[in-house]
């Protein structure tokens, strides 16, 4: 068969397709027909749904595979994540990294940044430029996150848009397992705007109304869903932003 | 299939969230599956311990029986929830359900394993008929165990030839050319014979007002 095999053809193999069954070139010659076709990228979800019920059975894995997941959710370091209608128009075909994720609803979030490997990625790179930039963006209105006894501190810029920016902090690193989380404080609630990892970077986040500060809480890795601890580090928005 | 999963999950001993302090977490549980995927793009760890708690079982029993190994089935297990949590926009709502999705992906990973040298001798020392034992949840719903039934029933009122096919293609893992040499069949009827096989399941689960995953 060639790139041009006509949809029957194609049609033919996607049940070995939906099953893994097929080598490697009709793969891609699928996968390549699937990119323009729905009515074929709808028989695929099809099959993928009647084979999700051929084991009936479920095993637990054992604990030890949550703890592990646990380890590493701060680990990656996924690039920011802006517009989801953009990505999820994407198929899940799509092996290309997803460049931009979305940040929708209340526009609550943060982007996991820390590593635990030193070298730089391109994202933290990109995001670095980002907050610089802002900090001389017209209206970006700068704030400061400090601990009680004002010798940690937290610089923020927040643009005109609601997108902030963790800018720079001199926060010890954490030790293994721990990780700095960030809260955001709206109707007298504490809602997470995510993990920081154990040595935060530059991070991004966006605010809106009725969010009116931000504080900074050290927790078990992977984040807690309310905030375990009294909040290391805080501090009010600047009127007007978001 | 929320609710009787979520059922399942909460009698289970699953990831550490479930402290009882925690009203988001309470509300979590209620979400759907789609609800709990916007949450995990938003970087809600909470939310990804909530699917996994639906979904691990079921993830970790199709990597299991594949893989006929629990440190190779444990690891697919991580990559796809780290998958779902770096990449949570390649799950699309609209495509099918999250169950679907992450057993497929399990899938194709276990797949991608089995085919490599390694694991393939490991598991050629095993008969490839052998039932895997594991320790399947036995506090199910009845209603569940009903469905799971009839699917068994559909399944094994299938023409032979197309449930090999599907067995050894969906929890061999074999290629559909290793099918044919199985079966000694061309491997075009083995592909048309796949196909069929997944058809007329649906077709019949539907007739029986049952929905698939």
């Amino acid at each position: 068969m060639t790139a041009m095999s006509a949809h029957e053809d194609i049609q033919e193999l996607l049940g070995a397709y939906a099953l893994d069954a097929l080598d490697v070139p009709e793969r891609a010659e699928v996968e390549e027909h699937l990119k323009h076709c729905a009515e074929c990228r709808r028989e695929v979800d099809e099959h993928r749904d009647i084979a999700a019920t051929f084991l009936e059975e479920t095993i637990e894995p054992p604990p030890e595979a949550w703890e592990h997941i646990v380890e590493r959710l701060d680990q990656p370091a996924p690039p920011p994540r802006e517009d989801r209608r953009a990505v999820s128009l994407r198929t899940a075909l799509s092996l290309a990294a997803a460049a931009m994720i979305v940040i929708a609803g209340l526009g609550i979030a943060v982007v996991a940044l820390a590593r635990r490997t030193p070298a730089p990625s391109t994202s933290q790179a990109a995001l670095q430029r980002a907050a610089q930039t802002a900090l001389t963006a017209p209206g970006a209105k700068r704030t400061t996150l400090r601990s009680a006894d004002g010798r940690l501190s937290i610089e923020v810029v927040i643009l005109p848009s609601g997108r902030g920016y963790l800018v720079s902090n001199n926060l010890p690193a954490l030790p293994n397992g721990q990780t700095y989380q960030l809260w955001a404080e709206a109707n007298n609630q504490l809602v997470s705007f995510g993990v920081l990892g154990e040595t935060p970077g530059v991070s991004s986040f966006r605010v809106e109304p009725p969010v009116v500060a931000l504080a900074v809480t050290d927790e078990r890795a992977g984040g807690v869903p309310t905030p375990t601890r009294a909040p290391l580090l805080s501090g009010s928005l600047p009127p007007g932003s978001g | 299939m929320g609710d009787s999963d979520t059922q399942t999950a909460r009698r289970s001993a699953g990831p550490g969230f479930d402290d009882g302090r925690s009203p988001a977490l309470r509300a979590g549980e209620d979400l759907s599956d789609g609800a709990l995927v916007v949450a995990i793009g938003r970087w809600q760890p909470q939310a990804l311990a909530e699917v996994y708690r639906r979904h691990a079982g079921a993830v970790y029993a199709l990597a299991s029986r594949i893989l006929r190994d629990s440190t190779l089935a444990e690891e697919i297990v991580q990559e796809v929830f780290l998958r779902l949590w770096a990449r949570p926009e390649t799950f699309d709502p609209e495509r099918g359900k999250l169950r679907s999705f992450l057993l497929a992906q399990a899938h194709g990973r276990a797949v991608d394993v089995v085919r490599s040298d390694v694991s393939r001798r490991r598991r050629e020392e095993q008969s490839a008929s052998e039932p895997h034992p594991g320790n399947a949840d036995v506090g199910d719903q009845v209603w569940k165990e009903a469905v799971a039934g009839r699917i068994k029933t559909v399944m094994a009122a299938l023409p032979e030839k197309q449930r090999k096919a599907l067995e050894l293609a969906y929890f061999g893992g074999y290629t559909c050319r290793e099918v044919a040499i199985a079966l000694g069949e061309p491997e075009g009827t083995v592909k048309s014979r796949i196909r069929a096989g997944l058809r007329r399941m649906r077709a019949e689960l539907n007739s029986a007002g049952i929905e698939p995953s």
